[in-house]
């Protein structure tokens, strides 16, 4: 009879050290897709997948308009050669450039382009007004102003500088 | 005696099953790392961006030009209007680039796909025409 007793009672011991261990085994499970999860975390945070090319490619652009013959450039239609620097006055239009230069994705870069001071001509001028950031927010709402100078002389023979003020959104990658 | 055996054997199942838990985790993170570092995004990314400053480099030179761009990788490229599509069997990048309407494209929007040892994009500008070609490649015109 004692020993039927204690037979039972061990019994029922082994069955909550059977039914702990069981329980014991969710937080055991969650840790370890807690830790997971941070360890994956941490990871993809030190792989880099793409490459900020924001300030060079406003760097390009403002060649592009700046030295290319449908651009700004001075173009001497009687010998066929352009003047890079030089800007022709007459081309120096919004008109003109959005004319000439396409880009097929429109939400990608807006620019203002401002010569001595005076003339300005635009390149997507409605994205370029919506850009502007006005606070310097971080964000996906905002964008990044890039300024470029250059120094350029006029279908005159002006010198003077060129200035431009190039937009890139921030979601734009 | 006959209990403590049983006891003795179920903690052995929870230890074996804890170990196949842990082995299990460790080789999930070690196929998740491996698929990171066999990734080639950040090349597609690399070279889509460095041939759309290249495509607007060309535009800006005066005159006349000749090119050659190294690809370095068997990738499959597509320059058109539109962008740069740059692509191999893991997925795709895309960068763009402001094209000159003036600059007529020979042969237009083409594909390359790049396999071998040299693999490159030869650019000629000459007389408002652009013709691209490429060495180590096969190319597919799409217009």
């Amino acid at each position: 009879m004692l020993g039927l007793q204690q037979d039972s009672s061990e019994m029922n011991k082994k069955a909550a050290m059977s039914g702990f261990e069981s329980i014991m085994w969710v937080p055991k499970g969650i840790l370890v897709a807690a830790a997971l999860l941070i360890l994956t975390i941490v990871f993809g945070m030190f792989v880099i997948d793409t490459v900020d090319v924001k300030s060079i490619h406003s760097m390009v652009f403002a060649n592009h308009l700046l030295y290319d013959k449908n651009g700004v450039a001075y173009f001497d239609e009687g010998i066929k050669r352009v003047y890079p620097g030089i800007i022709d006055l007459d081309k120096f239009s919004t008109a003109v450039v959005e004319t000439n230069i396409v880009m097929a994705t429109s939400t990608l870069l807006a620019a203002k382009a401002t010569l001595n001071s005076k003339e300005s001509l635009y390149y997507k001028e409605r994205q370029y007004g919506q850009w502007f950031p006005r606070r310097s927010i971080a964000g996906q709402g905002g964008s990044q102003e890039f300024l470029i100078s250059k120094n350029v002389a006029d279908s005159l023979f002006n010198s003077g500088t060129a200035l431009f003020s190039i937009l890139t959104p921030n979601t734009a990658k | 005696m006959f209990l403590k055996q049983k006891k003795g054997a179920e903690k052995q199942f929870y230890m074996m099953a804890e170990l196949l838990f842990a082995a299990v985790v460790i080789l999930a993170f070690f196929f998740f790392v491996s698929s990171k570092i066999s990734d080639t995004t950040l090349e597609k990314n690399y070279v889509a961006r460095d041939i759309a400053l290249l495509m607007e480099a060309i535009y800006a030179a005066p005159g006349q030009l000749e090119y050659t761009y190294p690809v370095g990788y068997d990738f499959s490229i597509r320059i058109a209007a539109s962008g740069i599509t740059v692509w191999d069997d893991k997925g795709n990048a895309h960068y763009w680039y402001s094209h000159d309407n003036a600059v007529v494209h020979e042969p237009g929007e083409f594909v390359f796909a790049f396999k071998g040892n040299k693999k490159e994009i030869k650019f000629i500008k000459k007389n408002e025409q652009l013709l691209i070609t490429c060495s180590g490649c096969s190319r597919t015109a799409l217009k």
